[in-house]
């Protein structure tokens, strides 16, 4: 099922009180916030009104907040190849995560 | 003379807008990708909302058919809303004296009747392709970024100016309202 991915990238502040509205509505509360919502004429005429304010995609899957938090996590940058005097040379392992 | 309650311009003369009346060319910048910004959010909107009727019109769900009952309600208000321009100050009998008077009324009548007309095509659009009436009628006034001319992009319609065009910088809130058409012949 498509979902339009919405996230709020201008603040609201300062503009028509129906703006804020419409936000509210979206369950924005906040700049940088993304919500997920079903793609329907009525969410579109919804994001229509605040088109200026935020940034939309249309995705396949909802994302709960933890994936999107995942999801944002840059790579940490390096990788144990081989631990030094461990008994389990060459596969790679920190904090009994697997890594590359 | 000095220090910090040397009477400056500021100080002095109460509320002082410091708009410089020059766009820069950073500005600009930031303008033309707010504008694409805004055409992409469109665009997005359009292809999902095609792609769902298209989805939606194998396998019919509610949602549809109340889209369908809902929209022409939301048709004798436009119509209303078309009717109120053509109230100008002068009453039809005076207009009807002059030729310059005749035209004018010609002009609002087929730019009511076009009006009209485009409004019933765009509601049409919107239910054959399962988008909505705002979108199509965004789509068939508003240019895009790359149809713009410069002259749209950075400076709008002022009647007090001089040369009728004032920067789009000086319009409160002017990155985060749309003002891309101006009046025409302007």
């Amino acid at each position: 099922m498509p979902y339009l991915r919405i996230t709020l990238l201008r603040s609201a502040i300062g503009l028509p009180k129906p703006t804020l509205g419409v936000l509210k509505a979206l369950g924005l509360r906040k700049r940088l916030a993304t919500v997920y919502h079903p793609v329907s004429p009525s969410v579109a005429g919804q994001v229509f009104r605040v088109k200026e304010l935020v940034d939309v995609q249309e995705v396949e899957e909802r994302l709960t907040r933890e994936e999107m938090r995942e999801w944002r996590r840059p790579e940490s940058g390096f990788w144990v190849e081989k631990r030094v005097g461990g008994d389990r040379g060459g596969e790679g392992k920190i904090l009994g995560q697997s890594v590359r | 003379m000095f220090g910090a309650f040397r009477p400056s311009a500021p100080l002095s003369g109460g509320l002082l807008w410091k708009i410089p009346w020059r766009i820069s060319a950073p500005q600009k910048l930031r303008q033309r990708r707010r504008l694409r910004r805004v055409d992409n959010v469109v665009a997005v909107l359009d292809t999902a909302l095609q792609r769902h009727a298209l989805s939606s019109s194998s396998q019919p769900t509610p949602f549809t058919s109340s889209a369908d009952s809902s929209s022409p309600p939301s048709d004798p208000s436009a119509r209303l809303d078309n009717k109120t321009p053509t109230s100008s100050i002068a009453t039809r009998e005076e207009l009807l004296v002059t030729a310059q008077g005749q035209r004018f009324l010609q002009s609002e009548a087929s730019a009511g009747q076009s009006r009209q007309r485009a409004t019933r095509e765009e509601a049409a659009e919107a239910q054959r392709t399962g988008t909505i009436k705002l979108i199509e009628r965004w789509k068939a006034e508003m240019p895009t970024e790359a149809e713009m001319l410069p002259r749209d992009k950075y400076t709008m319609f002022d009647r007090k100016e001089k040369k009728y065009r004032k920067g789009v910088h000086k319009l409160p809130k002017w990155t985060r309202v749309s003002q891309r058409v101006n009046p025409p012949g302007y």
